[in-house]
């Protein structure tokens, strides 16, 4: 039941696993396909076949994450680390599964952590980041929290926020 | 995300008890936790999340906060934990959308635990 959105989230608990306090993720949605980049600053150690399952260093019975994105994009995905910087892309087929954007952020949000979200449509960019949603009161583990998620998610994808 | 030894949870068991407690979760007195690691998310966990945090806002209630945890594995997921001060920790298992709506209509809104959703947690070695 993994979905393209649900490859977003593990891309982003991957990062988070590898010990990340900074996590950015850029989702371009185009013709039928998405790409997703995944920046982070983790410094977890890097097996020398990330993808494959079972080759995970966090430990036994861990990293099936990356495993699955493999899959799901049929390869078409790659880890590479420089300095500071840890970065993941993979190209998978665009299921709708990002159309309903609140319901695909949601999950990723409710992490609380230092995370910055860009989705990129032919219509335009908006960017979502923890730290605005903190300010706003939105981050969505809360009722009240939830309602100012959605209605921020909202009026962004209307294009009534600027900047 | 790692999966949790029976120790795990009754460390987090201790240290939620302890939070309910003191009212330090962000002052919220009801604790609901959703199992999101790969096992959960292939099982619909992002579903089951999704659903929580719709009846929660639907029902106003301002006393709960939502948040995730790894893998709950081999236990049937979704896997979701409510800790509240009346009732300690339930778990709930193979939370769909529907059984996710009755943990808020009954466990969290009035109270019930739902003794046909409950499950014990069983550790990956057992």
């Amino acid at each position: 039941m993994h979905d393209t959105a649900s490859l977003v989230l593990e891309s982003v608990m991957n990062s988070l696993e590898a010990g990340a306090s900074d996590v950015s993720v850029r989702i371009e949605i185009r013709d039928g396909r998405i790409s997703v980049r995944t920046e982070d600053n983790g410094n977890a150690p890097m097996s020398s076949d990330p993808f494959r399952q079972g080759s995970s260093t966090k430990g036994e019975g861990r990293g099936c994450g990356l495993s699955i994105i493999y899959r799901k994009s049929n390869g078409r995905c790659r880890l590479t680390r420089g300095g500071n910087q840890t970065v993941l892309s993979f190209t998978a087929e665009d299921d709708g599964s990002l159309d309903d954007l609140q319901s695909a952020l949601l999950p990723i949000f409710n992490l609380d952590k230092a995370i910055t979200v860009s989705i990129i449509r032919s219509s335009g960019e908006i960017s979502i980041s923890a730290s605005e949603l903190e300010k706003r009161g939105a981050v969505p583990d809360c009722a009240r929290g939830i309602s100012a998620f959605r209605a921020y998610i909202t009026e962004l994808e209307k294009g009534e926020i600027y900047g | 995300m790692a999966k949790l030894s029976l120790s795990d949870l009754h460390a987090i068991r201790e240290r939620e008890e302890k939070n309910l407690r003191k009212r330090d979760i962000h002052g919220k007195t009801i604790h609901v936790v959703v199992a999101m690691g790969t096992s959960g998310i292939d099982a619909g966990a992002k579903l089951t999340l999704n659903t929580i945090a719709d009846e929660i806002e639907k029902a106003g209630l301002e006393n709960v906060i939502v948040t995730q945890t790894g893998s709950a594995a081999p236990n049937p997921e979704p896997v979701v934990e409510v800790y509240s001060p009346d009732s300690g920790l339930v778990v709930y298992g193979s939370v769909g959308s529907a059984e996710a709506k009755r943990i808020v209509a009954e466990h969290l809104k009035e109270g019930k635990i739902i003794e046909d959703l409950r499950i014990e947690l069983k550790d990956k070695e057992q």
